[in-house]
């Protein structure tokens, strides 16, 4: 259920970082039980180098719609106290757009795979977990993503329209 | 007037449009052009014979067949070789079928322990990689079904799999007890998971970095690859157990080959088939041997084990074969039809 203080699009995107929180809390006690149980008893945890691959992807792509929400993304601010509030406006804007672009391009190419995957069944080679469901939350991630930026885009335009108040966090 | 105008122009427009393009094709020979794609570096036995049979098409096709090689995975992972190639984003790809475990069942019958060995002097002698790649091409009309939108040009297998060790040397399967070794499929991980080690899935280009940084103690590899991918200064030694093949193939998409005019399709069937297998396959054995000394120059220790060791790994890995065809569920009784006749096939040697 939906807190009613949060609104459908933010629980969503909190939603996909706790199960990224999740993947990064396996992959860390995987990796720590893994080297324990190598280095003293020479008994390493089968399928380890998998799980860990499948966890960072998870943590890397699954947080990407709230960081991008909340606006966390990695940002190089070297221009701007050298140029004016309209040109940085545009050029935040275009930096916006091209994600957008960059985003809805890979989430489109991953369709394809996710086809293919599902339909032969193809699994990860160590773990048995079927690749379209792997690949499938990561689209998932991807499409909540895309909405993110759409939002966001057209929120900037607004508030440099004069429509909506600025919330500090536009562009 | 503008009616006027309608009617007397647009038909001549369409009529040059058509001529244009009618005039040009017939006038011009079209280039086409091929994108290969394939997982391994320049550097790689495959890249320079793909290399030399570009050039090769594009002289006997007087200019009309163009290949352009996109190589270490610039257009997809290695999972994604061969679908490159039947969903049409290549046009030939080369992969190994060891990266999509389960999706070539009849096809995995290759990798099962000892499948290119035959018994020559009492003893378990591995084909070389020709007869073995001759026989797996001759046999590929059987696994056309598996390799489903695309049209098989040739197979490569390499029965020349041995243990590629870190810090390590192996002489019996106690001395991998709980090391973690890369395998290339399903079956050398189930070899592996026998001999005591934890089987690991890691495309080759990582080889290096994971053994350095130990997170792999070695590797089920052969010296070809092994000096392709440069792991000479990663390695303490090797021991060749010639126990399992890997399997690769060329595959080109079939709506595309479908699609050339028939002299084109026939120069690509003469250029590929059991005899560009014979020869490409003679290309790798020669370049196992220039790996193996390539091992030997930078310090690596080869060890050839003696009888009693080699059966001792035998011993374990053997009786798998069995037990991996009768996993594949509904498809056993193709998978055992294909066993049967590459067991055939084996004994009698290369065609």
């Amino acid at each position: 259920m939906t807190p009613r203080s949060m609104s459908f699009g933010t629980f969503l995107t909190r939603s996909l970082t706790l199960l990224a929180a999740v993947a990064l809390a396996i992959m860390v006690f995987w990796t720590i039980a893994d080297v324990v149980l190598r280095a003293i008893l020479k008994w390493p945890l089968h399928g380890s180098v998998a799980i860990v691959e499948t966890a960072l992807v998870l943590v890397a792509l699954l947080a990407l719609a709230d960081c991008l929400a909340r606006d966390e993304q990695i940002k190089v601010d070297v221009f701007d106290h050298m140029i004016s509030p309209r040109a940085l406006f545009s050029l935040k804007l275009l930096g916006d757009i091209s994600m957008l672009v960059f985003v809805l391009l890979l989430a489109m190419t991953m369709v394809q795979p996710i086809v293919d995957a599902w339909r032969f069944w193809d699994i990860k080679p160590d773990i048995p977990v079927p690749i379209f469901a792997l690949l499938g939350v990561i689209e998932v991630s991807l499409i909540v993503s895309v909405f993110v930026l759409v939002g966001k885009i057209v929120r900037s335009l607004r508030v440099r329209a004069g429509i909506l108040a600025p919330s500090g966090d536009e562009p | 007037m503008s009616l006027i105008l309608n009617y007397k122009i647009t038909p001549c427009l369409l009529g040059v449009a058509l001529l244009t393009l009618t005039g040009f094709q017939d006038g011009f020979a079209q280039t086409i052009e091929l994108k290969v794609s394939h997982y391994v570096p320049p550097a790689h036995t495959i890249h320079r014979e793909l290399t030399r049979w570009a050039e090769d098409l594009g002289q006997k096709s007087g200019g009309r067949l163009k290949l352009t090689l996109f190589p270490s995975s610039q257009m997809g992972p290695l999972p994604r070789q061969f679908d490159l190639a039947r969903t049409g984003v290549a046009d030939i790809a080369f992969f190994i079928h060891g990266a999509l475990p389960g999706r070539f069942p009849a096809t995995e019958v290759s990798h099962l322990p000892y499948a290119f060995n035959r018994k020559v002097n009492g003893e378990s002698q591995a084909l070389n990689i020709t007869d073995a790649s001759v026989i797996l091409t001759s046999l590929s009309p059987l696994l056309e079904k598996e390799h489903e939108g695309t049209r098989i040009l040739y197979m490569l297998a390499s029965p020349t799999i041995g243990l590629y060790m870190h810090k390590n040397t192996a002489r019996s399967p106690k001395d991998l007890n709980g090391l973690r070794l890369r395998h290339n499929g399903y079956i050398t991980s189930a070899m592996v998971s026998a001999w005591g080690g934890s089987p690991v899935a890691m495309p080759p280009s990582e080889l290096a970095d994971a053994l350095d940084k130990g997170t792999l103690d070695g590797m089920m590899f052969n010296f070809e690859a092994a000096q392709a991918f440069q792991l000479a200064k990663s390695l303490k030694s090797v021991t060749v157990l010639n126990a399992s093949a890997a399997s690769f193939a060329v595959v080109m998409n079939k709506a595309k080959y479908d699609s050339l005019p028939e002299d084109l399709r026939r120069l690509i069937d003469e250029t590929t088939g059991v005899e560009a297998a014979r020869r490409v396959g003679a290309m790798f054995d020669e370049a196992e041997a220039t790996g193996r000394k390539y091992l030997e120059s930078n310090g690596v220790e080869i060890i050839v084990p003696t009888k009693a060791e080699a059966e001792a790994f035998e011993a374990l890995a053997g009786p798998l074969a069995d037990t991996l065809v009768n996993s594949t569920g509904e498809k056993a009784a193709t998978v055992r039809e294909f066993q049967a006749q590459l067991k055939a096939r084996v004994a009698k040697g290369a065609p």
